[in-house]
């Protein structure tokens, strides 16, 4: 009955008011905690991220990092492959964004990307080679994760186009699939697939109707959030409107913290706006800050790793 | 419409603790389950989702499997290890072992692979070459758990124990050696950095790395299983029931998940790649986060189960056959 008590209490914070004071108090920390403790705390720690060469020494744009495989776009679009040691250009192709998921010890990732025209081009390898090849259609955005559905889908494809119309790939009819609706943000990871319109509602997919069911209750955010989705379907979304953080639990919305981007894959890590980067803690329910390490931008796999850039050069999070 | 839950009934919660709401609760998801089961798994039958066979070399039969970040491991009934290469198990030493634990892997580091044999002496697995090597550590151990180490230089990777007299120890890479934490438990886990335990007496602990010492959680009713996954902590709690402990805060809760079939969960394993469940009816499900339930998982009938961290989801039937989740 304490639990219980208690469980009703964890559900019932989240009042405007105290929601602020918190998360300026939490800011704050956050600060002091980086000025005094990293030289300190962490000088001594091996966890962090460390260089990782690209063969031909060419700066990257993009990473992407999987279940299985880490994939990156060159600053000319090229793509490259991460082979252990260091990342290998994989094709001539000039890609825009490139998106890597669903794969394991006994499964390989599925490799989707566009082109600057939104063209949609999916990879696959024969024998050493790496080749992409054209899918019909035309999109601004793709997603790509593990599949729990059904035969037809066994990763989940998704993408919108430039009217924000939103699809998904049909492993069956090798086509895209239109869905009902319009998004002007699609996330996926665990099976799970959500979106934001082009506001601050979100919605969640439900492959039992077909269509996105509008998250509730809202957590209010003051305009469109920047969502990802954990390996088990763990929600995150940073408000753009505010800066603000927050963790969907299955339940609600729960405000966490102030960061302006945030990544979920197996755990789930942030960036400051100086560029340090954090990684959450779910022990004490916060961010902590991990290294000395200053990076621009993150992507979090499952058995990829966690991965980062800084001025064109890529970084792997290690712990030996 | 392609697939139901192990339990379909609206019952947000259930009180730990409360046997006879416990055994009521269980009659009615007892019937909801069986219509759910009949109803749900005929309509599931078209899915290309399941666990599908991996050979063994030599057919050897398989007693325990352990998926980490990047590998996956296998124990055969006379003990020997094997690991998972080239799509089939291969012998990896002649050693005998009764406990095998595997995690903190990922592309760019080596999972670290940990083992006990039936003394409970402990075992650490390197390459060596082409070759695995098995190096005894001093200690005895009655269960050993693996996972990913966020804390400092000497921890790169959580290794933890428990002794047969239920003490709990930490192994320390810079002093090559565990060192014993103070306390008591029955069983330890590890998952995302994090170590957590429950006690004889249903207490659930976190370990506190700030304080060096293991903090009392909450009183949870009987937890049968605790597992770790990389962002959230697990339970199977007086009978079967599934559960999510939620922390917020320093506040600590519970989040019922329907997922109670007959008899229960038997087990419960969360990893990067998921939380799944087996029932003593050998069915498999998986924790679909939109519903907040298992949902079985088609053609699967599996003895025990090992959920990875990017190494995937593996199980083992009653005949000791290996199986692995996958999805095309």
């Amino acid at each position: 009955m304490v639990e219980t008590a208690v469980f009703d209490r964890f559900l019932q914070l989240g009042k405007p008011e105290e929601v602020m004071k918190t998360r300026i108090a939490k800011s704050v920390v956050l600060m002091c905690a980086l000025v005094l403790g990293i030289a300190s705390v962490q000088s001594a720690s091996a966890q962090t991220f460390k260089l990782v060469k690209v063969k031909g020494g060419g700066l990257l744009a993009q990473v992407s990092s999987g279940g299985a495989s880490v994939w990156a776009l060159a600053t000319n679009g090229h793509p490259y492959r991460f082979n252990g040691k260091q990342f290998v250009q994989a094709n001539n192709i000039a890609l825009s964004q490139i998106s890597v998921g669903g794969g394991n010890a006994t499964q390989a990732d599925e490799v989707w990307a566009l082109n600057s025209s939104g063209s949609i081009y999916r990879a696959s390898k024969s024998g050493t080679t790496w080749s992409f090849t054209q899918v019909p259609g035309s999109l601004t955005v793709i997603a790509v994760g593990p599949g729990y559905q059904d035969n037809c889908h066994p990763y989940e494809v998704w993408g919108l186009n430039s009217g924000a119309a939103i699809f998904r790939y049909n492993y069956c009819g090798n086509t895209f699939d239109q869905v009902p609706g319009l998004l002007c943000e699609v996330t996926v990871g665990g099976g799970d697939i959500w979106g934001a319109v082009c506001g601050p509602d979100t919605y969640r997919f439900n492959f039992s109707t077909g269509v996105f069911d509008q998250t509730s209750p809202s957590p209010g955010f003051r305009a469109i959030p920047q969502l990802t989705v954990g390996s088990n379907g763990d929600v995150w979304a940073v408000d753009t409107g505010t800066g603000g953080v927050w963790y969907y639990s299955y339940v609600k919305w729960e405000d966490i913290t102030f960061l302006p981007q945030v990544q979920a894959g197996n755990g789930v890590w942030a960036l400051d706006g100086a560029s340090h980067v954090y990684r959450w803690e779910p022990s004490v329910f916060d961010f902590k800050p991990v290294s000395s390490a200053s990076l621009t931008s993150l992507s979090v796999g499952s058995g990829g790793g966690v991965w980062g850039l800084n001025s064109g050069k890529a970084y792997m999070f290690t712990t030996p | 419409m392609e697939k139901r839950g192990w339990s379909a009934h609206d019952s947000p919660r259930v009180e730990p603790g409360d046997a006879m709401n416990a055994t009521n609760s269980a009659r009615n998801k007892i019937a909801v389950t069986v219509m759910a089961l009949v109803l749900g798994m005929a309509s599931q039958l078209a899915g290309a989702q399941t666990f599908k066979h991996v050979p063994v070399q030599k057919n050897v039969k398989i007693a325990q499997i352990a998926s980490g970040g990047m590998s996956a491991w296998a124990l055969a009934t006379n003990g020997h290890p094997y690991i998972y290469k080239s799509g089939k198990f291969a012998l990896a030493n002649p050693i005998s072992l009764t406990q095998i634990a595997v995690g903190g892997g990922n592309l760019r580091q080596a999972d670290a692979v940990w083992g006990l044999d039936s003394s409970g002496f402990v075992y650490k697995a390197s390459k060596s070459g082409t070759s695995w090597v098995f190096s005894q550590i001093p200690g005895v151990l009655s269960s050993i758990a693996v996972g990913i180490g966020y804390q400092d230089s000497c921890h790169p990777y959580e290794v933890w124990g428990v002794s047969p007299i239920s003490e709990i120890f930490r192994y320390d890479f810079c002093l090559q050696g565990f060192v014993q934490a103070p306390g008591a438990l029955l069983s330890v886990s590890v998952g995302g950095g994090n170590v957590w335990g429950y006690s004889g007496v249903a207490q659930l602990f976190r370990f506190d790395f700030s304080q060096q010492s293991f903090q009392q959680i909450g009183q949870f009713g009987e937890i049968e299983q605790l597992t770790v996954g990389p962002s959230e902590v697990f339970a199977s709690v007086n009978g079967g029931y599934l559960y999510g402990i939620i922390s917020y805060q320093g506040v600590h809760g519970l989040q019922y998940f329907s997922g109670y079939i007959w008899g229960g969960l038997k087990e419960l394993k969360a990893g990067g790649d998921g939380v799944w469940g087996i029932d003593s009816g050998h069915l498999v499900g998986r924790l679909d986060p939109g519903l907040a339930q298992l949902v079985v998982v088609q053609g699967a009938q599996l003895a025990s189960i090992s959920v990875g961290s990017g190494a995937g989801v593996w199980g083992i039937d009653s005949n000791g056959q290996v199986f692995a989740f996958s999805t095309p």
